[in-house]
């Protein structure tokens, strides 16, 4: 079962009319006696015709309905049996005074019940350092684009391509769901690729740069088609422009493959290659993975390089890159008095930084952590939502959290979704 | 009254207030004509809504009605204040909201005689409707203010509609929208 804060899924069906909507509740939630729902997605059945869309089109649905409605009330004119509705961004609908009066409600009921949260986009655009942004999304695009886009692009399509949200265009950073039966859990992804990026600012100013650095240099050497992608993620867009957008994604996967195997190559060669590799590889991965725990993991494994060579190559031959499978935390949610899920996210990546799961482990994980006192209590894991099954790993997953004090002294619950990647 | 308060009802003239008085007296007109609720029924609907202290016995509720300034008696007129006219306007969204299943019978059959073109008066709701709100306009309106058979027929549909969209959960807010706006000089 998915936890109920995650998605939030309303149905009014009318006689001529059916009108469904989902998103993400938000956190919000707890001081509003409506849930406020964001990244919000709609569809409608009415008139032999399906619409669908996102917050904004529900939006401009609602208004223009609002006003034909008030005008057709307003003004003494002799009825009319169909009611010709435009509808900017959608398909015109030729509706009865019933329909109308159907989908009228239905809208109604529905803004009744859900309260939708202003997109917040903007604002997060604006406080966000611009080398931060460049950084995220190389982060993102480059652990992202080997495998996520190799597998998603063939799997999700379908719904890509149909949602011309902002907020899916950054779904691809949430690698495939295996689990086909709830396609609705990636609409419930993109808030949380917000909280990946979140840890950033917590590092320190060094490392943030060396890291900048060598993202940047990657970029010119390597990945040149990769800033496209890049430019497409923050923005809203249009249908057209991300099925185009998905096209090129194509390319940068076989342009980073090649990126792969120069890698592969330098790991294969001298020792004094390694260094620019290693570090290539936790911007590739997770920039937690710089952060103290894996600090100390390291210089160890750069001690014995000879035990390094001996592993690497054969990873080589598969063209793949990480040895180990990685672990991000790609949702939070708390209940109860806790601190800002930015600090809880980056604190959990830096517990899970450190964590080596064995190669090929891929899918998400569900968790409970219960938290008293500042201390954390218990460990539930949902393995019903949970698409990697393998109970050793996740056996290690929680072993590695057991270890982890919550950055601030604080009672109640967090829900933390992880994703892991090969 | 608090979800209608929020609209600014303070610079209301008493220009828009007759008008505000003369088509709520038709909202209400419409929907006896359909369901024929009585005034037992708006006393109860007004006891529903705690309303109570401004429409508290027939009496009162016979001077809000009368002050339409379309009807016919002139005596007994009572000045209509903005309070009242809200309370008659949530009492009747209210009523159409219990009826809401008629009126959406009888919009149905308007439709369906519309596309096959046939009169609405061959529907059995509809004809009885329009014969009804005939009879209550010839008989409650003043001479000077009656307009002819098939206008009143027209009239009589559009209310119709108009007291579906009412009946909806929101349809208070919409009817006092909507007279508020029919109210305003530039839409007259």
């Amino acid at each position: 079962m998915i936890d109920s804060n995650s998605l939030q899924m309303c149905r009014y069906e009318l006689p001529t009319c059916l009108l469904e909507v989902w998103g993400d509740r938000s956190a919000l939630s707890e001081w509003t006696d409506r849930p406020v729902v964001m990244n919000l997605k709609w569809r409608l059945r009415i008139a032999e015709k399906s619409l669908k869309g996102n917050q904004v089109q529900l939006e401009t649905l609602i208004d223009s309905i609002e006003d034909y409605v008030k005008d057709l009330l307003a003004k003494d004119q002799t009825p009319k049996s169909t009611h010709a509705l435009k509808l900017p961004q959608l398909t015109g609908l030729n509706l009865t005074t019933l329909q109308l009066f159907d989908l009228c409600t239905s809208l109604e009921l529905c803004t009744n019940e859900i309260a939708i949260l202003p997109s917040l986009e903007l604002e997060v655009k604006r406080i966000t350092p611009a080398w931060l942004k460049i950084a995220a999304v190389l982060v993102a695009t480059v652990g992202v684009t080997t495998s996520a886009v190799r597998l998603i692009s063939p799997q999700m399509s379908p719904q890509l391509a149909s949602s011309p949200s902002a907020n899916t265009s950054r779904s691809p950073s949430s690698p495939a769901n295996p689990l086909p039966t709830k396609p609705k859990v990636e609409t419930l992804l993109p808030p949380a690729t917000g909280l990946t990026v979140a840890p950033l600012p917590n590092l320190n100013q060094q490392s943030r740069e060396v890291k900048t650095a060598n993202i940047l240099r990657t970029d010119k050497n390597g990945i040149p088609a990769l800033p496209a992608i890049a430019q497409t993620r923050p923005a809203p867009v249009a249908i057209a422009k991300r099925s185009a957008a998905n096209q090129p994604a194509n390319k940068p996967t076989s342009k980073d493959e090649s990126q792969e195997v120069k890698i592969a190559d330098g790991l294969d060669s001298s020792s004094p290659s390694r260094d620019p590799v290693s570090s290539s590889r936790s911007a590739n991965g997770q920039a937690v993975l710089e952060s103290a725990p894996a600090i100390i993991s390291s210089p160890a494994s750069r001690q014995a390089p000879a035990q390094l060579g001996r592993v690497e190559p054969s990873l080589g031959a598969s063209s793949e890159i990480a040895v180990y499978a990685r672990v991000q935390v790609t949702d939070v949610k708390t209940s109860g008095k806790t601190s800002i899920d930015r600090d809880l996210t980056s604190s959990l990546n830096q517990n899970l930084g450190a964590l080596r799961l064995p190669k090929g482990s891929k899918g998400k994980v569900l968790l409970e952590l219960v938290i008293d006192r500042g201390k954390l209590k218990g460990i539930t894991v949902d393995t019903q939502s949970s698409s990697l099954k393998d109970s050793d790993t996740v056996d290690l997953i929680k072993r590695s959290l057991q270890t982890w004090t919550p950055p601030t002294p604080a009672n109640g619950t967090i829900h933390i979704v992880l994703q892991v990647s090969p | 009254m608090e979800e209608l308060s929020d609209l600014c009802v303070n610079t209301i003239e008493p220009s828009q207030l007759s008008q505000i008085k003369a088509h709520l007296d038709l909202v209400l007109l419409a929907l006896e004509a359909l369901t024929e609720i009585g005034s037992e029924a708006m006393l109860q609907a007004a006891h529903d809504l705690n309303l109570r202290d401004v429409l508290s016995d027939r009496i009162t509720l016979w001077r809000l009605r009368q002050a339409s300034p379309l009807r016919k008696s002139k005596g007994g007129r009572k000045k209509l204040d903005v309070d009242e006219a809200r309370a008659i306007a949530m009492i009747s969204s209210h009523l159409a909201g219990q009826s809401q299943l008629k009126i959406r019978s009888a919009v149905a059959q308007l439709e369906k005689a519309t596309t096959e073109k046939r009169s609405p008066y061959q529907e059995p709701i509809l004809g009885d409707y329009i014969d009804r709100f005939h009879g209550l306009y010839q008989e409650r309106m003043a001479e000077e203010d009656r307009i002819a058979t098939e206008a009143l027929q027209r009239l009589a549909l559009k209310l119709l509609i108009d007291l579906l969209f009412y009946s909806a959960p929101n349809g208070s807010r919409r009817l006092w929208i909507a007279l508020l706006e029919r109210s305003l000089p530039h839409d007259r």
